[in-house]
């Protein structure tokens, strides 16, 4: 996916890293809040023009350059947010009625496999993602070691990629 | 793409947010130069958040371990020990 080309414009390289600060925007600001597009728009802009002015001079991979932009942001975005919050409610959250439908497709298929598994694989998901409970705390609840706990979450995990496979 | 790697015992744990500030932030820096990881976690993320909605294993799991269900030599369903081993219950 991510490959170095030190030929191709800036804009091409660093627009390969979309979808992983993306995800590190929503995992950081909450994926329902609607402001993460902005932000990443933001940090995509700002990486081109610091390869543009030379600040990138490719010590390190355009990737932990990347990194330390996007985590700046956050930072910064969080620490204005807190001010602005003080004074203004939370917007309301528009999500793509395009990303929903799949959403709700997948997580669709995703229940019919669970509703489908065997009840030990059902348990142990249960437990480790829904309860969060640590591997060793479902391994001593249902008496099994912590090695068949992770078996069986990838095993169940499996099916379930498997199914919602994009 | 390489098939493994070393940091792939921390995807679930960064997903339900229960690493260390420290390896949390590793791991973040990880994933922005690891496709694999990067591909696991992004697959992850979405199922994870799936699998915590209400009603998706919540009710079936709950039913799961009804007494009916539990085997006989286990005198408390496993909600009963659990509970018990967090102390609500004795």
């Amino acid at each position: 996916m991510i490959k170095e080309d030190r030929t191709a414009p800036p804009e091409d390289a660093v627009l390969q890293y979309r979808p992983v600060i993306s995800f590190r925007v929503r995992k950081a600001l909450g994926s329902s809040n609607p402001d993460w597009e902005d932000v990443v728009n933001e940090i995509l802009t700002q990486a081109v023009a610091k390869i543009k002015s030379g600040e990138f001079r490719g010590d390190s991979s355009i990737g932990t350059f990347l990194y330390t932009i996007t985590s700046r942001r956050i930072i910064d975005y969080i620490r204005q947010k807190t001010r602005v919050l003080k004074h203004a409610p939370e917007p309301v959250p528009y999500p793509d009625p395009h990303d929903e439908m799949e959403h709700r497709e997948r997580a669709k298929q995703v229940e019919q496999v669970v509703s489908g598994l065997k009840p030990k694989f059902r348990d142990v998901l249960y437990l480790y993602y829904y309860k969060e409970l640590s591997r060793e705390e479902v391994a001593r609840t249902l008496d099994i070691s912590p090695r068949r706990v992770s078996e069986r979450v990838n095993y169940a995990l499996k099916l379930i990629q498997k199914a919602v496979r994009k | 793409m390489k098939k493994t790697c070393h940091y792939d015992h921390l995807i679930d744990e960064y997903l339900l947010d229960k690493l260390k500030p420290e390896d949390q932030a590793a791991f973040e820096e990880h994933y922005f130069i690891c496709p694999h990881c990067f591909a696991q976690l992004d697959q992850k993320s979405e199922i994870v958040q799936i699998l915590k909605k209400e009603g998706v294993l919540e009710t079936a799991g709950g039913e799961a371990y009804d007494h009916a269900h539990a085997p006989a030599h286990r005198p408390m369903s496993i909600w009963g020990r659990l509970l018990r081993r967090l102390g609500l219950k004795r």
